[in-house]
């Protein structure tokens, strides 16, 4: 009997023979059974402001105990994680951390959510998600930073137990993903669908790029497309990049570049856009009504905070998000 | 009276000193095997390809 298997967590879709390894370096074939390499393994453990994830609407001023293991199931030529999210479990220095273990740490250091991140979580996630279940039974959030390439079923499974999640919309073209990412742009926009569906909070994060995915009518697609299928209340970053990895060649982005692509997205409708890697007003949260300041954040830290009971103080309106 | 430097009743023998070596050794190469089992969980969604 042939003991090949075929791995149906991300749509890459790997087949491997025994004792061979996926692409995302955390998953072995041992004899037909398919296993975690990464499990309670983390290579990162930190305890993070929740804004640097990004959210801005969840649990503002808060802390996320924040864990990863090496592996991803992409490689994106500008990762900003490289050295671990491009490393095997083997090559980063990685703790003895099983998942009861990670949500006592996280009550202890005062912590209201989990957030899976720096690298991919899909990689790891029997980790996350035993881990997500644990710290559902403490009342304590769950939340991943992800690059949304996961296939729907282990995702809407996951959803049950994730309260929150960020997901790195790249770009808006098949040949982004295809050339700097070495993925496909359709199944992380039915995830963004998925995530929606489940009830699951959802902000999305788009680095921008110069030269390859700083096109203002593409940012312009990509946001209508957020309206249309996901509604204008889901907030969206626009982060500045740095030059990283394997494109070092291109400078960081000018910063009127991503303050351009928050314009764009508002005027496409949505109603919360934000600044990622630049100071300045656009990391405030705005009432979409009076335009009244609503929290006032500099950098991770969030200086005000005039919300009451996630409504405006001002106009009573309603702002979307999860506020305790 | 000169001071005494160890106990001569804590003294252990050859053959004491080498049965605790060995167990010492045997219950570390058990619990290596434990966390060995326990980092390779198996994986959620996965299936068999025959043929």
């Amino acid at each position: 009997m042939s003991k090949r298997v075929l791995c149906e967590l991300c749509p890459t879709e790997c087949q491997l023979d025994n004792y061979q390894i996926g692409g995302c370096r955390t998953r072995i074939n041992k004899d037909g059974v398919l296993l975690s390499l990464v499990y309670g393994k983390p290579c990162a453990v930190a305890v993070d402001p929740i804004e640097k994830k990004p959210f801005f609407h969840f649990l503002p001023a808060t802390t996320a105990f924040s864990i990863a293991t090496a592996g991803c199931v992409l490689g994106c030529k500008f990762c900003q994680n490289w050295q671990i999210s491009q490393a095997n479990p083997e090559e980063t220095r990685n703790q003895d951390l099983p998942p009861e273990d990670v949500v006592r740490q996280a009550a202890y250091y005062g912590c209201r959510s989990i957030t899976y991140t720096y690298t991919e979580p899909t990689v790891f996630y029997e980790y996350m998600f035993d881990t997500a279940r644990i710290a559902r039974k403490m009342n304590i959030r769950n939340t991943m930073h992800s690059c949304g390439y996961i296939k729907e079923k282990p995702l809407r499974l996951l959803a049950k137990y994730l309260d929150a999640a960020d997901i790195d919309l790249k770009a808006f073209t098949e040949d982004f993903y295809s050339r700097i990412c070495g993925g496909r742009l359709k199944p992380v926009l039915d995830s963004l669908v998925a995530l929606k569906q489940e009830g699951v909070w959802l902000e999305i994060t788009n680095l921008v790029i110069p030269t390859l995915n700083d096109d203002m009518k593409t940012i312009r697609e990509m946001c209508r497309w957020i309206v249309k299928n996901l509604g204008p209340e889901v907030p969206i970053h626009f982060s500045r990049f740095f030059p990283h990895y394997r494109l070092k060649d291109l400078p960081p982005t000018p910063p009127e570049t991503v303050l351009l692509a928050r314009n764009t997205a508002l005027e496409a409708g949505i109603k919360y856009a934000y600044i990622g890697n630049v100071r300045g007003e656009a990391e405030n949260t705005y009432c979409p009504q009076c335009r009244k300041l609503l929290i006032e954040r500099i950098g991770y830290m969030v200086n005000q905070n005039r919300l009451n009971n996630g409504r405006c103080k001002t106009c009573g309106t309603t702002v979307a998000g999860v506020w305790q | 009276m000169e001071p005494q430097l160890q106990a001569s009743g804590n003294n252990i023998t050859r053959r004491a000193f080498l049965g605790f070596f060995a167990l010492g050794g045997i219950i570390s190469l058990l619990t290596k095997r434990l966390r060995i089992e326990r980092k390779q969980r198996p994986a959620m969604f996965w299936k068999r390809r025959d043929g």
